[in-house]
């Protein structure tokens, strides 16, 4: 059978770190399905005027079908979706979520798995612990963080994980060296950071300095649109016309207006919202394009991607 | 224009280049491939970094020259392939088959992809499997050709697999046996 | 309408296998227009789709199971080789259980049943008297390697796709009906790679499109597309293994039994994301109809003329059509009121 969507209940609510909450999910119609370690869901928010949707990693035992967890962390330029998760959402509530979806999953032949996680970027890597261990798999957690904001889980993942786990807290004046973090590791060693894009950049730079093996640095970045400039979108089949504010996606837009477009990941890295252009600049944020795709013009991926001028007609 | 092969699978060779961020180089090639690797060679040599070179001896053996008979090279590279750090770049050069075996060997020790890199083959010889009785023949150079195992005429096609480091072979005349195709050279 | 199994037929031999007239109308047609366009064609599998079709259920049962199944043991005997899994694929072989136990169960009860209290399992498969009980994700508990067990007894080919590095790989099937591809010689290919042989789809961008999609198929969102090619006799098994066999069919077409003799093959093609490995499940369902049986239905018969005539040459090599392709059109020309 096919499942668009899941009915979840909240019945858990946890604050795990200053500015991370925790919530547990319970299907309200039937059994969660299991999971592959990496895999997230997107949840909707019955927010008004407008919904939101977001996509959070489950942070839960992969294995277990009871219930889904999920952690999300107060965004200070939050478009509405964490705050509306911290300030509005109680235990009892109902939310719909999408079944999981893997863009970010272990690779099973590496000799060794090094998890690199900053702040909230710790959720994945949640999902994979316990199957590692099933596993027996040969692995390290580095977790770098800021203990007045995040460092959710830090003492339960250094009680369980003993000499495998390697806190910093930039808070307390802790950093990490990434050089030698990624020196002497094992041939075979695979590498996965899940964090702010400024992390992803400084491992992948100290990596290849190394000489690592690009192909095995694997990451994920926070997906969240970011605001731009208001513009306007002519849809050229119906004729109609969208405006989509400064903090608004353009595919929370046409969603908005009940126009169909297919989405995963909404955060430029899945490829199912591509939707083609008839005209107008492209601001261009997405990790799907290529440069030749992008050069062309004639099509886009709304879940992040903007216009870059006042206006965009887009063949709907 | 560069007009692309028909079928997609076939490998194709980018030139071999020095990786200059590895800590350890290995080359390792047969005996007719040795020159294609010995500029590389000289040049990781100059630069005082690591160099160790696997060479399969034909007539000549000398293993204090990393000289060796085929059934040892495998053996002792798969060592060396073991104990070379996480940065290490390998290069190879021989014959296809010779390629993908030891490209096989290295990813099977945990190298990616993008630290192996395959000069040309150095002659147009495949490796050929019989998609009947999967028997593989060596050093193919013409098709249709008998296979080792069944005895059947293959056509020797284009669509290659990594894995058996070898191309496919199909009955040729399977749908008409009393049809004898003409022998063409491959290329 | 219910499809329910009827008694072995052959797929080989005396070729006594046949449709119902419920077969045939049920039959899933692969040509939505007059002239055959090459497109990615990919659609999702929302199900239930409509009551009694071949796309009502996730995996399709119908009246030909047993005799499918048999054949499957005939070629399973002849050659162990023609089913496989790589060690790092029994996550994925379990997850391939699951899926196919638990629709089977919700969706054929009749035939069907399966009871779970945590990992011990209980399976009954009232159509081949199986009952067994397991623990889940110990294939030592199983009577074969969990991929064989579970391929036994569903219709179709099956391969599992293990992901990586945005890219799908071959690594675990079991293969006994192909339209002319080899399991073991493909066998750890990536995408595009076992796609190599397949013409003009290169460079049209279809398979760099279609990898990026496949890539991102979620769980509960199975995709499906119809692919096709002819074959004569009802020959289930059309491998390379056995072309030498079957290769002589392609010569034996005349004026006379081309209604008898060519049939079309339609794939029903399922890719179903698996929920702990996130292995793509990559279901073949094929479905064979005489051009006897396909004239039937008159608008398939003019458009069946109309999509042979125009079908590039390219294709007619690649599906191995071209010794009987003209005789083919010849004959089908009579059911099209254009000519």
């Amino acid at each position: 059978m096919s499942i668009d969507k899941i009915r979840v209940q909240v019945t858990g609510i946890e604050q795990v770190a200053p500015l991370i909450r925790e919530f547990q999910l319970k299907a309200v119609d039937a059994e969660l399905m299991p999971f592959s370690p990496g895999s997230h869901v997107v949840v909707e928010m019955p927010d008004t005027p407008r919904p939101h949707r977001n996509a959070y990693s489950l942070l839960s035992d992969p294995r277990d079908g009871g219930c889904y967890r999920i952690a999300v962390r107060l965004q200070e330029h939050s478009r509405g979706g964490s705050r509306y998760m911290h300030e509005q959402v109680k235990v009892g509530d109902e939310l719909w979520i999408t079944p999981p979806a893997n863009l970010f999953s272990p690779l099973w032949q590496a000799s060794k798995h090094i998890l690199i996680a900053g702040g909230v970027g710790i959720t994945p890597f949640m999902s994979y612990l316990p199957e590692l261990e099933r596993e027996g798999a040969h692995y390290e957690l580095h977790y770098l963080y800021r203990g007045k904001q995040t460092g959710a889980y830090r003492e339960q993942l250094q009680q369980s994980l003993g000499e495998r786990c390697f806190l910093y807290d930039a808070d307390a004046g802790a950093r990490c060296d990434l050089r030698e973090l990624l020196s002497d590791q094992p041939r075979g060693s695979h590498a996965y950071i899940c964090g702010p894009q400024s992390l992803i950049a400084g491992v992948q730079e100290v990596a290849a300095e190394l000489g690592w093996p690009a192909s095995y640095i694997h990451f994920e970045a926070f997906a969240a649109p970011q605001p731009g400039n208001p513009f306007e979108v002519e849809l050229s089949r119906s004729g109609r016309t969208l405006k989509v504010a400064a903090d608004t996606s353009l595919l929370e837009a046409l969603e908005e207006a009940d126009v169909p477009v297919t989405s995963l990941c909404r955060g430029g890295v899945c490829g199912q919202c591509l939707t083609p252009v008839v005209s107008g600049d492209i601001e261009h944020r997405d990790e799907f394009l290529t440069a030749a795709e992008r050069e062309k013009g004639n099509c886009m991926m709304p879940c992040v991607s903007r216009a870059a001028g006042k206006r965009l007609v887009l063949d709907l | 224009m560069r007009i692309e092969p028909l079928i997609k699978s076939r490998p194709t060779y980018a030139p071999v280049a020095v990786q200059p961020r590895a800590q350890l180089h290995l080359f390792i090639a047969s005996d007719d491939g040795l020159p294609a690797l010995e500029a590389l060679i000289a040049q990781v040599s100059e630069s005082q970094q690591e160099v160790l070179v696997f060479t399969q001896g034909a007539t000549v053996v000398d293993t204090d020259k990393g000289i060796y008979p085929m059934a040892q090279l495998a053996e002792t590279v798969g060592s060396a392939l073991m104990d070379a750090p996480i940065s290490s770049a390998v290069y190879i050069a021989g014959n296809e088959a010779f390629l993908w075996d030891i490209r096989n060997l290295a990813r099977s020790q945990g190298f990616a992809d993008e630290q192996i890199q395959m000069c040309e083959p150095v002659n147009n010889t495949r490796r050929l499997f019989c998609t009947h009785c999967y028997a593989i023949t060596e050093d193919v150079t013409h098709s249709p050709h008998t296979c080792s195992g069944c005895g059947r005429w293959l056509l020797v096609r284009d669509h290659y697999s990594k894995l058996h480091a070898a191309y496919v072979g199909v009955q040729i005349n399977a749908e008409n046996p009393s049809e004898l195709p003409e022998t063409e050279e491959l290329v | 309408m219910r499809m329910s199994p009827k008694p072995i037929q052959s797929f080989r031999d005396d070729f006594t296998y046949s449709n119902s007239p419920g077969a045939i109308a049920r039959f899933p047609f692969p040509f939505p227009e007059d002239e055959y366009m090459y497109s990615v064609n990919i659609e999702p599998h929302v199900t239930p789709g409509p009551e009694g079709s071949v796309y009502e259920h996730l995996l399709d049962i119908d009246e030909h199971y047993l005799s499918e199944m048999h054949e499957r043991d005939l070629v399973l005997k002849e050659n162990p080789k023609r089913c496989l899994a790589m060690p790092h694929m029994d996550l994925a072989c379990w997850d391939m259980i699951d899926r196919v136990m638990t629709c089977f169960a919700a969706d054929y009860p009749e035939h069907f049943s399966l009871e779970r209290e945590g990992d011990h399992w209980t399976w009954e498969n009232k159509l081949l008297n199986i009952k067994d009980s397991f623990t889940f994700g110990d294939s030592s508990t199983l009577p074969m390697p969990p991929m064989e067990y579970i391929g036994r007894q569903v219709q179709g080919d099956f391969a599992l796709l293990d992901q990586r590095d945005g890219d799908l790989f071959l690594d675990a099937g079991i293969v006994t009906c192909p339209a002319d591809w080899s399991l073991a010689f493909d066998a750890g290919m990536s995408f595009k790679e076992w796609h190599g042989p397949v013409p003009l789809a290169h460079g049209m961008g279809v398979f760099d499109r279609a990898l990026k999609y496949l890539c991102a198929i979620s769980q509960g969102r199975p995709v499906r597309r119809l692919n096709w090619t002819l074959t004569i006799n009802a020959r289930m098994d059309t491998s390379p293994e056995t072309y030498p066999q079957w290769g002589t069919d392609r010569a034996s077409v005349t004026p006379d039994n081309v209604g008898e003799k060519v049939h079309l093959r339609v794939e029903l093609q399922v890719l179903d994301r698996m929920s702990r490995s996130n292995a793509l499940m990559f279901s073949i369902r094929t479905y064979l109809i005489s051009m006897n049986d396909l004239v039937t239905n008159p608008e398939w018969a003019k458009r069946m003329h109309r999509v042979m005539k125009s079908l590039p040459p390219e294709l007619i090599e690649y599906k191995g059509l071209t010794r009987y392709h003209p005789m083919l059109v010849e004959w089908l020309s009579r059911f099209d009121p254009a000519n």
